[in-house]
Protein backbone atom coordinates (compact mmCIF):
# COMPACT_ATOMS: atom_id res chain seq x y z
CA UNK A 1 0.00 0.00 0.00
CA UNK A 2 1.79 3.58 -0.76
CA UNK A 3 2.11 6.49 1.30
CA UNK A 4 -0.88 8.21 -0.03
CA UNK A 5 -3.36 5.95 -0.10
CA UNK A 6 -2.12 4.54 3.83
CA UNK A 7 -2.54 8.78 4.85
CA UNK A 8 -6.25 8.76 2.84
CA UNK A 9 -7.60 5.92 4.45
CA UNK A 10 -5.88 7.49 7.96
CA UNK A 11 -7.75 10.54 7.47
CA UNK A 12 -10.97 8.57 6.49
CA UNK A 13 -10.33 6.90 9.55
CA UNK A 14 -10.39 9.88 11.63
CA UNK A 15 -12.89 11.81 10.19
CA UNK A 16 -15.28 8.51 10.57
CA UNK A 17 -14.60 8.60 14.10
CA UNK A 18 -15.38 12.19 15.11
CA UNK A 19 -18.74 11.21 12.74
CA UNK A 20 -19.53 8.73 15.14
CA UNK A 21 -19.13 10.59 18.46
CA UNK A 22 -20.48 13.88 17.09
CA UNK A 23 -23.31 11.47 16.45
CA UNK A 24 -23.41 10.14 19.76
CA UNK A 25 -23.77 14.04 21.11
CA UNK A 26 -26.43 14.61 18.72
CA UNK A 27 -28.39 11.98 19.66
CA UNK A 28 -28.96 13.26 23.34
CA UNK A 29 -28.70 17.30 22.00
CA UNK A 30 -30.37 17.48 18.60
CA UNK A 31 -30.98 20.81 18.40
CA UNK A 32 -27.48 21.81 19.22
CA UNK A 33 -26.10 24.61 16.91
CA UNK A 34 -22.61 23.80 17.04
CA UNK A 35 -22.74 20.06 16.90
CA UNK A 36 -25.25 19.95 14.11
CA UNK A 37 -22.69 22.52 12.06
CA UNK A 38 -19.62 20.30 13.13
CA UNK A 39 -21.46 16.86 11.42
CA UNK A 40 -22.27 19.06 8.61
CA UNK A 41 -18.72 19.77 8.01
CA UNK A 42 -17.68 16.46 8.59
CA UNK A 43 -19.84 14.63 6.56
CA UNK A 44 -18.44 16.63 3.55
CA UNK A 45 -15.01 15.81 4.31
CA UNK A 46 -15.84 12.39 4.27
CA UNK A 47 -18.04 11.82 1.22
CA UNK A 48 -14.88 13.64 -0.73
CA UNK A 49 -12.42 11.67 0.99
CA UNK A 50 -14.24 8.78 0.64
CA UNK A 51 -14.67 9.85 -3.33
CA UNK A 52 -10.88 10.72 -3.77
CA UNK A 53 -10.21 7.34 -2.54
CA UNK A 54 -12.34 5.20 -4.70
CA UNK A 55 -11.31 6.97 -7.39
CA UNK A 56 -7.85 6.59 -6.98
CA UNK A 57 -7.79 2.78 -5.39
CA UNK A 58 -11.37 1.88 -5.64
CA UNK A 59 -14.04 1.27 -3.86
CA UNK A 60 -13.98 1.04 0.24
CA UNK A 61 -17.16 0.18 0.68
CA UNK A 62 -19.59 -2.19 -1.32
CA UNK A 63 -21.98 1.11 -2.54
CA UNK A 64 -19.44 2.62 -3.84
CA UNK A 65 -18.81 0.55 -6.41
CA UNK A 66 -19.23 2.99 -9.82
CA UNK A 67 -18.13 0.84 -12.55
CA UNK A 68 -21.21 -0.39 -14.20
CA UNK A 69 -19.68 -3.13 -16.72
CA UNK A 70 -17.16 -4.93 -14.18
CA UNK A 71 -18.29 -5.76 -10.22
CA UNK A 72 -14.86 -3.68 -8.94
CA UNK A 73 -15.05 -5.13 -5.82
CA UNK A 74 -13.36 -8.32 -6.71
CA UNK A 75 -10.64 -6.85 -7.76
CA UNK A 76 -9.25 -5.32 -4.69
CA UNK A 77 -7.74 -8.22 -2.62
CA UNK A 78 -9.62 -10.10 -0.21
CA UNK A 79 -9.10 -9.22 3.50
CA UNK A 80 -6.82 -12.06 4.43
CA UNK A 81 -5.03 -12.09 1.31
CA UNK B 1 -24.33 13.85 57.86
CA UNK B 2 -25.63 13.24 61.42
CA UNK B 3 -23.36 10.28 62.29
CA UNK B 4 -19.98 12.44 61.87
CA UNK B 5 -20.30 13.66 65.18
CA UNK B 6 -19.91 10.00 66.36
CA UNK B 7 -16.78 9.36 64.43
CA UNK B 8 -15.58 12.81 66.32
CA UNK B 9 -18.00 13.77 68.90
CA UNK B 10 -16.07 17.28 69.75
CA UNK B 11 -15.96 19.03 66.24
CA UNK B 12 -18.33 18.23 62.99
CA UNK B 13 -15.03 16.70 61.41
CA UNK B 14 -14.52 19.42 59.00
CA UNK B 15 -10.59 19.99 59.97
CA UNK B 16 -10.53 22.95 60.65
CA UNK B 17 -11.98 23.85 64.19
CA UNK B 18 -15.03 26.27 63.05
CA UNK B 19 -15.23 25.73 66.94
CA UNK B 20 -18.94 24.09 66.50
CA UNK B 21 -20.39 22.51 69.32
CA UNK B 22 -21.03 18.52 68.89
CA UNK B 23 -25.17 19.08 69.32
CA UNK B 24 -25.38 19.43 66.02
CA UNK B 25 -23.74 18.57 62.33
CA UNK B 26 -24.57 21.94 61.43
CA UNK B 27 -21.61 23.55 60.54
CA UNK B 28 -20.97 27.25 61.19
CA UNK B 29 -22.16 28.87 58.01
CA UNK B 30 -18.54 30.55 57.07
CA UNK B 31 -16.82 26.83 57.47
CA UNK B 32 -16.04 25.38 53.77
CA UNK B 33 -15.55 21.93 54.31
CA UNK B 34 -16.20 19.71 51.34
CA UNK B 35 -18.53 18.06 53.53
CA UNK B 36 -20.60 21.20 55.47
CA UNK B 37 -24.03 21.34 54.43
CA UNK B 38 -23.14 25.24 53.77
CA UNK B 39 -21.21 24.03 50.91
CA UNK B 40 -23.10 21.64 48.95
CA UNK B 41 -24.09 22.67 44.95
CA UNK B 42 -26.67 19.78 45.31
CA UNK B 43 -28.34 21.20 48.30
CA UNK B 44 -31.78 20.23 47.73
CA UNK B 45 -31.66 17.63 45.43
CA UNK B 46 -32.48 13.78 46.72
CA UNK B 47 -30.08 11.96 48.57
CA UNK B 48 -28.46 8.80 47.21
CA UNK B 49 -29.08 9.18 44.06
CA UNK B 50 -26.25 9.61 41.46
CA UNK B 51 -26.20 13.01 39.13
CA UNK B 52 -24.47 13.35 35.77
CA UNK B 53 -24.14 16.96 34.69
CA UNK B 54 -25.28 17.72 31.46
CA UNK B 55 -23.05 17.73 28.19
CA UNK B 56 -22.44 20.94 27.03
CA UNK B 57 -20.69 21.23 23.49
CA UNK B 58 -17.45 22.66 23.45
CA UNK B 59 -14.32 23.16 21.15
CA UNK B 60 -13.18 19.68 20.07
CA UNK B 61 -9.95 17.69 19.35
CA UNK B 62 -8.60 18.37 15.63
CA UNK B 63 -9.47 14.84 13.90
CA UNK B 64 -5.39 13.26 14.24
CA UNK B 65 -6.15 13.46 18.61
CA UNK B 66 -10.05 12.71 18.41
CA UNK B 67 -8.99 9.06 16.84
CA UNK B 68 -6.10 8.97 19.31
CA UNK B 69 -7.74 9.84 22.14
CA UNK B 70 -10.34 7.77 21.57
CA UNK B 71 -12.38 10.97 22.31
CA UNK B 72 -13.16 14.05 20.05
CA UNK B 73 -14.37 15.80 23.35
CA UNK B 74 -11.98 17.17 26.11
CA UNK B 75 -13.85 16.92 29.17
CA UNK B 76 -14.63 13.39 28.35
CA UNK B 77 -10.42 12.48 27.85
CA UNK B 78 -10.14 11.20 31.20
CA UNK B 79 -7.37 9.10 32.52
CA UNK B 80 -8.03 5.35 32.96
CA UNK B 81 -6.08 4.02 35.80
CA UNK B 82 -6.77 0.00 34.55
CA UNK B 83 -4.81 -0.77 37.59
CA UNK B 84 -4.02 0.79 41.20
CA UNK B 85 -0.43 0.81 41.85
CA UNK B 86 0.40 -0.74 44.80
CA UNK B 87 0.69 1.84 47.99
CA UNK B 88 -1.13 4.46 45.95
CA UNK B 89 -3.80 4.45 48.53
CA UNK B 90 -0.89 5.20 51.50
CA UNK B 91 -2.12 8.42 52.58
CA UNK B 92 -5.51 8.48 51.26
CA UNK B 93 -7.62 6.49 53.74
CA UNK B 94 -7.30 3.37 51.50
CA UNK B 95 -6.05 -0.51 52.38
CA UNK B 96 -4.78 -1.08 48.60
Amino acid sequence: MNQDRNKLLLYITQVSFAIDDVVLFLDTHPCDKDALSYYKELKKARRESMDEYTHKYGPLLNDNVDNSCYWEWVKDPWPWE
Amino acid sequence: MNNMNLRRPNDCGCNTNCGNNASSCGCNPNCDADSSIYNDPLKGMAIAIGYVPWQQWCKVYDLCKGLNQGTIFPPLDLPFYGCIPRGYFNGRGGAL
